[in-house]
């Protein structure tokens, strides 16, 4: 097992590698959008020259790029992300809420299309070449066709008012009972979630029954059949387990991008999360906003990557050789 | 070879057909529309009309023809996906083909960077590029191709590096054959399917990228694209309007698309040797259409 | 987006007055304007409620200092107590938390009387030292570049006294004739809360989430870019609220309000786009409204004189041409479903008389264009621009194509109008690219330098056109600023220089006669329908809608939740 310990060590450097160059290259990349927030302040306030260079002061700007560099890694290094430049609050706090608000929409949508993909995907695998076969596979591929946005606001369309059209509360009810904010958040968040989950889950039927197909095939499901095995034990006892490793490590790298993917749902339903937080601060040419939300967004992408590598070490050892 | 296994596949026909069907309509769009690309009512009541026989699928938030829109926007969407997948794989496929071939420091070096960009979150920093280069056809095809080149990256190195591990290869080696003989010979036809299956998804992949930045208001402004028509539907509160014959004809249109490319990417796929049919559950080669991005 | 523009040109406050209070205490106004919604002794006034209101786009700060959007004004609007607020019928200033003012030493030195017996949110009471210390705090050297400040007192404040609690007296160091427009913009902030903040950093980090206040209502929850929810002040000095409370939400796009509107989650929209305006006037459960608003649409063309390139768009007979090439009928059916006018200056009508002058702020008898390509035509051709390959014509060597900046978030619909300019202008035989960017962006690129101090020689040079809007207060004067020299690198969108204009801006900034000033904000105007850095286009309502199960709302200029007066949070109240 020295050699299972070698490989994880081996990823999670390279993982801490990626990182770092993540943090410098955004760093970089947005120094070189055009116009700076004092630009964008300074014209409102109608600063004096003065005001201006102590507003740079104070965001650092009128350093060279190399030490500005090198105090934003100083700063990381204490945890410190910046101060937004819109709302001179710290950058961890806005994206904490932001993040906050994203991940329960984006775990729900997650968990629904992995659901629908195993299920779908296993009565494809199941029944092949059959209407459920090819009907799973084309809806799969129907609704992973559909660009997200669109699909959101057909949704919006189709509701017809039944369900609320954005936010995430209903901030004017007032909730006597835990259970009624709970069902008004879930109201809330039925429509982006559904909109992010169909898109989703096409891919996981896809593999699942890819992999399911794979698995079938093999000797010792036939065993498992000649020796009279039901349908639903032969699924879950010796089918699943071996599709489940691509099955793992595609839901475990899809965390990653969806978790930075939410832009389009979040702004056609309002829902104040990181994606929003993104477009709107490159906007307002709010830097160190989008510098913490790109480096939270690959963070994460980075860290479930590193989990689907350490799972996949776990479920099939023969990746270590 | 691949042409038998394609005739035979019937999902595959059908997008094949999908797919041209949908490029003759956009190449012959002017002589097919009635209207021009851009056009404006001339009354406030032209504004959101329902479709007739006069506007096959009514008007948009100014008037103007959407059937008309629906099929010049065909064309910008399909130029930014082709034109993008030709620079995503020309650089993805060579730099596959390099890390895959010459291996060692070589492999390393590129694999990392190709790493690199597959962590960033893609759509975010494409909005980003958008505006530092500004929303014109030319920068919205660079930043496409430049940043989905990952994916045939990493296909097509798994591919060069087995075709090298065998047997003739080493031969041909041994007697001194050159580097670039060898990459002419023998590794470009291995992998020339490869290459077209990856190429068709990758389109697939960029017509949607095209859609989510044009639907964000980050596309080229004077080019009529799905992305844009569901941009001014968004922004004009056409649903609230009830207008849907404005929101639902470019969706419609993306999902046949992606639809037509993806069956077709997918049966060339599968049409290649058998273990690459099941290779692709492999998640390090499995590149994740960001499809919650697009 | 248009709030940073917005936001400027507001730097004149309105401050609505309740109109009983008007009524009850104001000097300085002329006749009260009487209850509005009609609820005067009518209909049976049902009490309470909370009226939600969709954001059009939202808070973006509950810090007065560094608050961008017009939902942040407006919110303080309704929350804060004013000096001065505006009476939005008439446009008279009327007192808030002052009962009377007078302009001694020929306007160097402001008197306000203000009124008794006025309490913090906190319980605290509120005395004239409070409103002055304050304002010594603002505009404090060690306090230097802090937002807002320099748009009110412009440097010019020296002191601010309180001989007594109930007197607030204001010395300038020049007679200042818009300082009420000013002070009706200027919240009366809590010393308790501010004045600890010694540097600008820490004024402007301030979140001020919890504001100490002493306006009608105060606030009960913020989530940021989401919702404000306020209760009524129970220790309100004015007439009280018919609500519990007024809550704002917000939505990032229209079809979420309407839909949220029409299904009773939300009970009014700020802003309705004018294609979605139709549906909304058919519902019978809504009031779909559209009242002549301060929003005017501009087409920019760079008018520094020091501009390298297509130095042939300064020539005025050029413009002239431009003019008429523009339908500016055809924008008021297409973009704003037919709710508006063509308009012939940025300054609006919608705001009727400068005070004091019974005439209108808006010059009258200004040049009207007309829509005559054939007139366009013969201008372009008499200037002997002729037209070359592709019909494109040739000035002065090189052919008239020019590149068009247009900010995608300046209003709804921008992208389509810059389509029907290059229409109109191709039939001129005019070339145009329409190049798109937000907000910010936009600004940058037709300022053109990032030198620190801008200047006609070094900015505003490479760029030739541009589309845009503004909003504006009732006085005029912030919003004809933006065409100074002075403006260069802040306000300033065209590039205009022109010194007899700076010193008419001078003059009516000092002039205490409103009669006198008047005559010189006229000029103002004749000159910039003369020189024709913009050329206005349309002039459009601001549409609103709110359920019918609401009323007690007027309409103003600035929309039913506005910057002006708090007058429509006082009197709304659901139907009985």
């Amino acid at each position: 097992m020295v050699r299972g310990l070698d490989y994880a060590l081996k990823r999670v450097g390279f993982a801490l590698i990626t990182l770092f160059v993540v943090i410098t290259m955004n760093f970089f990349l947005f120094r070189v959008l055009p116009g700076n927030a004092v630009t964008n302040l300074g014209r409102d306030a109608r600063l004096s020259p003065q005001a201006q260079h102590a507003l740079r002061v104070q965001f650092g700007l009128d350093k060279s790029t190399a030490a500005q560099y090198v105090a934003y890694l100083r700063q990381l290094a204490h945890g410190n992300l910046g101060i937004s430049y819109q709302s001179r609050a710290p950058v961890l706090d806005e994206l904490t809420t932001d993040l906050k608000n994203t991940i329960p929409m984006v775990g729900v949508a997650t968990l629904l299309a992995i659901v629908l993909g195993l299920a779908t995907g296993v009565i494809a695998a199941w029944r092949r070449r059959t209407w459920a076969d090819h009907g799973s596979v084309a809806t799969a591929l129907i609704f992973y066709a559909m660009p997200v946005a669109w699909l959101g606001l057909m949704l919006l369309l189709l509701s017809n008012g039944a369900l609320p059209a954005g936010g995430m509360y209903d901030d004017f009810a007032v909730h006597t009972t835990l259970l009624s904010k709970w069902a008004d958040a879930g109201k809330h968040m039925i429509l982006p979630a559904a909109t992010l989950a169909l898109g989703l889950y096409g891919q996981f039927t896809v593999i699942t029954r890819s992999a399911m197909l794979e698995t079938i095939g093999e000797d010792y499901v036939l065993m498992a059949r000649a020796k009279g095995l039901g349908n639903a034990r032969i699924i879950t006892r010796h089918v699943l387990p071996n599709a489940l490793l691509p099955i793992t490590t595609l839901i475990a790298l899809s965390l990653g991008f969806v978790v930075g993917g939410a832009i389009l749902v979040e702004t056609v339903f309002s829902w104040p999360g990181i994606g929003q937080a993104v477009f709107r601060a490159l906007s307002e040419r709010d830097y160190p906003i989008l510098q913490g939300a790109f480096l939270v967004l690959a963070a994460s992408v980075i860290f479930c990557n590193l989990i689907a590598d350490l799972l996949y070490l776990k479920l099939d050892p023969r990746t270590a050789a | 070879m691949t042409r038998r296994l394609l005739t035979g596949n019937r999902a595959a026909l059908l997008g094949a057909a999908l797919l041209t069907l949908i490029v003759v309509c956009a190449v012959f769009a002017p002589l097919i529309a009635p209207y021009g690309p851009r056009t404006q009512g001339t009354s406030a009541a032209s504004v959101f009309q329902p479709p007739s026989s006069r506007h096959l699928l009514g008007t948009d938030d100014v008037g103007g023809d959407v059937f008309s829109e629906l099929l010049y926007g065909g064309r910008i969407s399909l130029i930014v996906g082709f034109t993008a997948t030709l620079i995503a794989i020309l650089v993805g496929g060579s730099v596959g083909v390099i890390a895959g071939y010459f291996g060692g420091w070589i492999d390393t070096a590129l694999m990392r960077i190709t790493d690199y960009f597959l962590v960033l979150p893609d759509l975010a920093l494409m909005i980003v590029l958008a505006a530092v280069f500004g929303p014109s056809l030319r920068n919205i095809i660079l930043v496409i191709g430049l940043l989905r080149w990952t994916s045939t990256t990493r296909v097509i190195r798994a591919q060069v590096r087995s075709v090298r591990e065998r047997t003739y290869v080493k031969r041909a080696r041994a007697l001194g054959a050159r580097d670039s003989y060898i990459l002419r010979r023998h590794v470009l036809p291995q992998i020339a399917t490869l290459v077209m299956a990856n190429t068709v998804l990758t389109i697939a992949i960029a017509i949607f990228t095209e859609t989510s930045l044009s639907f964000l208001g980050l596309g080229d402004p004077s080019a009529v694209s799905w992305g844009s028509m569901l941009h001014f539907a968004f922004s004009s509160g056409a649903i609230s309007s009830r207008a849907w014959w404005f929101v639902v004809p470019p969706g419609v249109a993306i999902i046949l698309v992606v639809l037509a490319c993806s069956l077709l990417g997918q049966a060339l796929e599968d049409s290649l040797n058998p273990r690459l049919a099941v290779s692709h559950l492999s998640p390090r080669r499995f590149r994740i259409r960001p499809a919650v991005e697009a | 987006m248009t709030r940073v523009l917005q936001r400027c040109v507001g730097g004149l406050a309105l401050i609505g007055a309740a109109t009983a209070i008007a009524g009850c205490f104001g000097s300085g106004g002329s006749s009260s304007s009487k209850q509005q919604g009609g609820n005067a002794g009518s209909a049976a006034v049902k009490r309470g409620g909370v009226f939600r209101i969709a954001a059009n786009d939202g808070i973006d700060s509950m810090n007065p200092f560094t608050a961008f959007n017009s939902d942040s004004h407006n919110a303080f609007q309704n929350i804060y107590s004013f000096l001065v607020q505006y009476d939005t019928k008439t446009f008279d200033y009327v007192g808030d938390l002052a009962t009377s003012w007078k302009a001694q030493n020929g306007g160097r030195d402001w008197v306000f009387k203000i009124r008794t017996g006025v309490k913090w949110s906190d319980g605290r009471p509120l005395v004239a030292k409070d409103v002055a210390d304050v304002m010594n705090w603002a505009t404090s050297p060690k306090l230097e570049g802090l937002g807002l400040v320099g748009e009110i007192f412009g440097g010019h404040l020296k002191h601010a006294a309180a001989p007594d609690p109930q007197t607030v007296v204001l010395h300038y160091d020049q007679p200042i004739a818009v300082v009420l427009s000013k002070l009706a913009k200027w919240p009366i902030l809590a010393p308790q809360q501010w004045l600890k903040f010694k540097t600008v950093t820490a004024a402007g980090q301030f979140q001020n989430t919890a504001p100490i206040t002493s306006g009608p209502f105060v606030v009960t929850s913020y989530a940021k870019r989401q919702l404000l929810l306020t209760k009524a002040n129970p220790s309100y000095y004015g007439k009280k609220p018919i609500i519990d409370g007024w809550g704002l939400k917000q939505y990032d796009n229209i079809d979420a309000a309407i839909q949220a509107l029409t299904s009773r989650e939300i009970d009014a929209v700020e802003a309705v786009p004018g294609p979605s305006f139709p549906s909304l006037e058919a519902n019978k459960s809504l009031n779909a409204v559209a009242a002549p608003s301060s929003f005017v649409s501009d087409f920019i063309i760079n008018s520094n004189p020091h501009k390298t390139s297509h130095r042939e768009l300064l020539n005025p007979k050029l413009r002239q041409a431009f003019a008429d090439a523009i339908d500016k009928e055809s924008l008021v059916r297409l973009i704003h479903a037919n709710k508006g006018e063509p308009a012939d200056s940025i300054v609006p009508k919608a705001y009727g008389d400068l005070p004091g002058t019974q005439k209108p702020s808006h010059a009258p008898g200004l040049p009207q264009d007309r829509y005559d390509p054939a007139a366009a035509n013969r201008i372009l051709d008499g200037l002997g621009y002729k037209r070359g390959a592709r019909g494109i014509r040739t000035a002065n060597g090189a052919p008239m194509n020019y590149t068009v900046i247009v900010p995608t978030d300046a209003y709804t619909g921008v992208t389509r109008v810059s389509d029907l300019f290059k229409r109109w202008f191709s039939a001129i035989g005019v070339g145009l690219t329409i190049k798109t960017f937000d907000s910010a962006a936009a600004y940058n690129e037709i300022i053109g330098t990032q030198a620190a101090t801008k200047t006609p020689a070094n900015s505003y040079k490479s760029f030739d056109l541009s589309l845009w809007n503004w909003t504006s207060r009732p006085d005029p004067e912030s919003l004809l600023l933006v065409a100074t020299t002075g403006e260069y690198g802040s306000l300033s969108d065209t590039g205009y220089s022109n010194p007899a204009y700076d010193r008419d801006y001078k003059r009516q900034f000092t002039e205490m006669d409103p009669n006198k000033r008047l005559a010189i904000l006229w000029d103002m105007q004749r000159m910039l329908a003369r020189d024709r850095p913009y050329i206005p286009l349309v002039w459009a309502d601001k549409l609103q809608a709110w359920s019918t199960k609401w009323t007690g709302l007027t309409e103003t200029p600035q929309g039913f939740f506005n910057e002006s007066s708090n007058a429509n949070m006082l009197n709304v109240h659901q139907v009985g």
